[in-house]
């Protein structure tokens, strides 16, 4: 998932793209990266929407710059989401994380 | 170079920027957020970072706020309803003392109140103790509801009901001076009198009434006091009316609060002195004992008999103490007799015991331990209680009188015939005798129903299985009649008034004759 340049996200943005996080899941549970770059702020509203449960099995954050690393680390450590979380820097980094993460939490799934 | 140059130049206001960013945030303008630039380089993600920290402090700031607020209109509640508190009476929901006193404060204190001003009246319910004491509590509460709610009934919206306490209840008549006043009290007093069901009882409440009207600017406290002055007077008259306070009866209340704290040192300092009346056996003309009565060495007003001080001591409290004093300064001198006299067979010596003392857990006990002291028993004793108190008399009265009886120390009934008595209830008396009441005995020479009409009271006293005192005997036609039917024992003038307890003594000893033996040998 590509975040517009400048984008403000806000609550409403947040849930759609939840939204359609869940329709690709259609039922699964999937890894989601989702690419923040030129993103200039991030509301308290977007905290609300993230503390959900969707079908995103792990979420890799992925930004260029120092700012996206400052909102990215700040999102994640005020809010309780319910799946793993973690930026990178690199999009290479993040895919490797999340093809772990899925695996041991499609595991734990199973185990259950 | 240049360009470097140019950067550091950028950079520099840029960083300016961030500062007098920060200080607009830091000075409370919690809404400020920071323009983040295209380089988004690490002035970008400082200023990204005090962007997030601003709108957390601006959220967490909201939070405050209403939390303040909230917290704000519960302790206004709070303040409300503990100001309702104050102002009510918890049983009747009536204004209390306190908001009667504030609401009687601003209308003294408020000219143009018309010219008649302002004016309080003080009710009492008459006899309200009967209905606890017989009826208990749960009805006494009723009561109280049921006059509360009468009361509001007849008051005007600008008029206010309060209760004082107790059976105490007032009315501020803010407007229209003694007149309205008067008016309203004489209507409560209508009200309060027609009877009512309270629960399966049938119940009408008797009330007195004073009333004060007030001048701009009279101390509530005043008006307050003086109505309940002028409603103890009228309570003194005879109940049942409405007083209106002057100025003498100011003079008489304070003389009545002197008296008190005279008594009081009075008890401490042993002014009290116990007088003794003989008593005799009409059956063996022979003396069988005394009453005990309480006499008062005034240091200024000489020798005062009860009536003069007996009312005080009610008010003041001190009825338990002075009983307690005089039981103490009897079983005292009956212990001094018997030691120095052979009193005779029967002899028992009458001491008025008041409600209050009845009502006093311990009486038994505190008699018992003074006869053990003097190394008598309670055969000396007899204690002499009003037929009201046995008609109301309660758990603590009937543990008393029990613990009285087994110490050997018998009843009997004061003033029979003038209270309460029903023949259903003599048959349940424990009591060993009855004193008739000197207003029976008084006309029994003069009218041939009085005598018939004693006749019939000593005949119901003996069926009882009772013995009968007759008190006020004062000529010796009474005694020789008081014989001839039977009546049992007599005191009064005739045989001798209330004496100090050496003359006592010397009745005695047979050192003194009785006063009747100048008239009849048979005392001799």
């Amino acid at each position: 998932m590509v975040m517009n340049e400048r984008l403000s996200l806000d609550g409403a943005t947040a849930q759609g793209a939840v939204d359609l996080v869940n329709d690709w899941g259609n039922g699964r549970r999937i890894p989601v990266l989702v690419d923040m770059t030129g993103m200039v702020s991030v509301d308290r509203d977007v905290r609300r929407v993230l503390t959900q449960r969707s079908a995103a099995a792990a979420v890799a954050l992925v930004g260029a710059s120092s700012v996206e690393r400052v909102l990215a680390n700040f999102v994640i450590s005020v809010t309780n989401v319910p799946c793993p979380i973690q930026y990178f820097r690199s999009e290479e980094h993040a895919r490797a994380w999340l093809l772990r993460v899925t695996r041991d939490v499609e595991d734990a799934d199973r185990g259950q | 170079m240049a360009s470097e140059g140019a950067k550091d130049d950028g950079n520099s206001n840029r960083l300016d920027e961030l500062v007098e960013g920060i200080v607009r945030i830091s000075a409370g303008d919690f809404a400020a957020r920071l323009p983040i630039s295209d380089a988004r380089d690490e002035i970008d993600a400082l200023t990204t970072g005090i962007n997030l920290l601003a709108e957390e402090l601006e959220s967490m700031y909201s939070d405050l706020e209403s939390r303040v607020a909230e917290r704000t209109i519960e302790l206004q509640r709070a303040r409300m309803e503990l100001q309702r508190l104050v102002d009510t009476d918890d049983l009747t929901g009536l204004a209390s003392r306190r908001l009667l006193l504030e609401r009687a404060g601003e209308a003294l204190h408020t000219s143009g109140h018309g010219d008649a001003g302002t004016a309080l009246v003080v009710l009492d319910l008459d006899d309200f103790r009967l209905i606890n004491d017989s009826l208990g509590h749960s009805v006494g509460d009723a009561v109280l509801l049921h006059v509360a709610s009468r009361l509001r009934s007849i008051v005007e919206p600008d008029q206010l009901v309060a209760r004082l306490g107790g059976d105490e209840f007032a009315i501020l008549v803010p407007d229209g001076g003694i007149d309205k006043a008067l008016a309203v009290a004489h209507r409560a007093l209508d009200v309060l009198g027609e009877r009512v069901m309270i629960g399966p009882l049938n119940v009408g409440v008797d009330a007195t009434a004073g009333v004060r009207a007030g001048e701009y600017g009279t101390p509530v406290e005043d008006l307050l006091r003086d109505a309940d002055t002028a409603m103890n007077q009228a309570k003194g008259e005879g109940k049942g009316r409405v007083a209106i306070f002057t100025p003498v009866m100011h003079r008489a209340a304070r003389e009545r609060v002197q008296l008190i704290s005279e008594l009081r040192r009075a008890l401490a300092t042993d002014q009290l002195e116990a007088f003794y009346q003989p008593i005799v056996d009409l059956r063996t003309d022979s003396v069988a004992g005394a009453e005990a009565l309480v006499r008062w060495r005034h240091p200024e007003r000489g020798l005062l008999p009860p009536a003069a001080f007996l009312e005080a001591a009610e008010e003041g409290g001190l009825m338990v103490e002075l009983g307690r004093w005089m039981l103490g300064s009897v079983i005292g001198q009956v212990g001094r007799w018997s030691r120095e006299l052979t009193l005779p067979e029967c002899f028992r010596v009458h001491v008025n015991i008041s409600p209050s003392e009845l009502r006093h857990g311990d009486l038994a006990e505190f008699a018992a331990d003074l006869l053990q002291g003097e190394g008598i028993t309670g055969r000396y004793l007899t204690l002499e209680i009003t037929e009201a108190l046995l008609v109301t008399r309660g758990d603590v009265v009937d543990r008393n009188m029990e613990a009285l009886r087994e110490i050997g120390i018998p009843l009997e009934i004061d003033d029979f015939g003038t209270g309460y008595s029903s023949i259903s209830y003599l048959q349940s008396l424990p009591a060993e005798n009855a004193k008739i009441d000197q207003s029976l005995t008084s006309g029994l020479l003069l009218e041939d129903r009085q005598r018939q009409f004693v006749s019939a009271i000593l005949d119901l006293i003996h069926t009882a299985g009772m013995g009968a005192v007759a008190e006020g005997v004062e000529e010796r036609g009474q005694a020789d009649l008081l014989r001839s039917l039977n009546c049992e024992y007599a005191q009064g003038y005739y045989f001798s008034r209330p004496v100090p307890a050496e003359t006592m003594r010397d009745y005695l000893s047979g050192a003194r004759q009785l006063a009747a033996a100048a008239d009849d040998t048979r005392w001799a």
